[in-house]
């Protein structure tokens, strides 16, 4: 049961928001700065920590973040470079964006690193009209709106039509 | 499932997040996010780190103006970590470099680069651009990056809270890097490269633990006509490769560690 799990036992129990339970080692729930203020808090007696955000494949995903860097903190930080890059690699945008808030609410510096870097690449050197298509965002300017704005820092938009 | 490809999921995301993400962008890629829609219009006002770099401008200088002129007005943040600028300098761009230290002083600016380049290396002494006093005494400053400028402090340097300088092709004299170790109490890494003008570096009584030097510049070799090479005797090698002038030196400073002294911060 997981009532019996003690304080000091090293693990908690996480749950997603579809309910699912995944059972964490304390030294990789400590990446979490979020979950670490808990159990410094004593909060961890709690048999169970409800993330209500987070649904169970991000949360798998996150946690297998976590014991990665929690692991090998002290190895090669080369090792968790590539684990890093390797990790992001094909992942589709709506993982990414459920990943990147994750790691903002559960405030894994690292994690939100790493994925913020992702997005801004795919912003990177094109033009907004471009961005917006990819991202989806809805245009709720007027097309006299948006003169005006990028007449204020025309500088920047320079080479992009 | 909220992972529905159409959504507009980026602007859902909080705002402390999609600043984040524009911090890892150059300044001109951020500030035109303004233009996706009203929710983006004022995001990148509020990144904590501009960093000008003319690498990524085609039409860089009037860019650098643009940029101090209309962008810096209206940024928001309350409190800037980081601010630098890295161009091909002209003197005629004095008044804008010194808008821009200007305000990232005024933002209480952690960490500060002003890396200036020039076409020739050896952009004569005098119309270098020359670093203003109020640089001098300022002590949000943590870690300072300055190449190919002048720095003549003319009174006191009060940078109590920098831990970090780094110094290149720039004369300095002995009274200004004493100025310069006076007024830095926490200075831990100082580096100097392609450097002259002293001749003594006292690092008793300072709390430098590592010490980088690199190319070291003998004699004045700008603007000076009296030590002769034949500008056209092209096969001399040159000057900067010469035998001393590449050591690099790290010193872990193992005596002054222990005598930094404890009254340092109150009695200077």
């Amino acid at each position: 049961m997981a009532s019996s799990i003690e304080n000091n036992n090293e693990k908690l129990t996480l749950k997603s928001s579809d309910g699912e339970e995944f059972l964490v080692e304390k030294h990789v729930a400590l990446q979490s700065t979020l979950l670490q203020n808990m159990l410094d808090s004593d909060c961890s007696s709690a048999d169970v920590i409800p993330l209500p955000k987070i649904d169970a494949r991000t949360l798998a995903l996150v946690l297998g973040y976590c014991k990665k860097h929690a692991d090998a903190s002290s190895s090669k930080q080369g090792e968790l470079n590539s684990f890093d890059s390797e990790f992001l690699k094909d992942m589709d945008m709506g993982a990414l964006f459920n990943l990147v808030l994750a790691a903002n609410f559960m405030e894994i510096k690292g994690l939100l690193d790493i994925a913020a870097q992702k997005i801004a690449d795919t912003i990177k050197d094109k033009p907004h009209q471009e961005v917006r298509e990819i991202f989806h965002v809805e245009n709720d300017y007027t097309p006299e709106e948006e003169a005006a704005v990028r007449e204020e820092n025309r500088w920047a938009f320079e080479g992009f039509p | 499932m909220a992972d529905d490809d159409d959504d507009d999921r980026i602007t859902a995301l909080p705002e402390s997040v999609l600043v984040h993400i524009l911090s890892f962008l150059p300044i001109h890629d951020a500030i035109k996010t303004e233009a996706l829609s009203k929710r983006w219009q004022f995001l990148w006002t509020y990144l904590p780190s501009i960093q000008f770099r003319q690498a990524n401008y085609p039409t860089a200088n009037e860019g650098l103006v643009g940029f101090v002129d209309n962008t810096l007005a209206v940024f928001n943040c309350s409190k800037l970590e980081k601010f630098g600028v890295d161009f091909d300098y002209e003197p005629h761009f004095a008044p804008n470099v010194n808008s821009g230290i200007q305000f990232a002083a005024g933002k209480g600016v952690e960490e500060l680069f002003l890396e200036f380049d020039s076409v020739a290396d050896d952009l004569y002494e005098d119309v270098r651009y020359e670093l203003p006093q109020v640089l001098y005494t300022n002590s949000s400053f943590e870690r300072l990056r300055f190449s190919l400028c002048r720095v003549i402090p003319k009174g006191n340097v009060v940078w109590n809270s920098l831990k970090k300088l780094s110094v290149g092709y720039v004369k300095l004299s002995d009274g200004v890097i004493e100025k310069i170790l006076a007024g830095s109490p926490v200075l831990e890494v100082l580096e100097l490269y392609n450097y002259w003008g002293f001749s003594r570096l006292d690092l008793s009584n300072t709390s430098v633990k590592k010490l980088i030097l690199k190319e070291f510049w003998e004699g004045d070799d700008e603007n000076d006509d009296s030590e002769e090479d034949d500008e056209d005797d092209e096969h001399d090698d040159s000057e900067e490769d010469d035998d001393n002038d590449s050591e690099e030196e790290e010193s872990d400073g193992e005596d002054h560690d222990s005598e930094e002294e404890e009254d340092d911060g109150g009695t200077r």
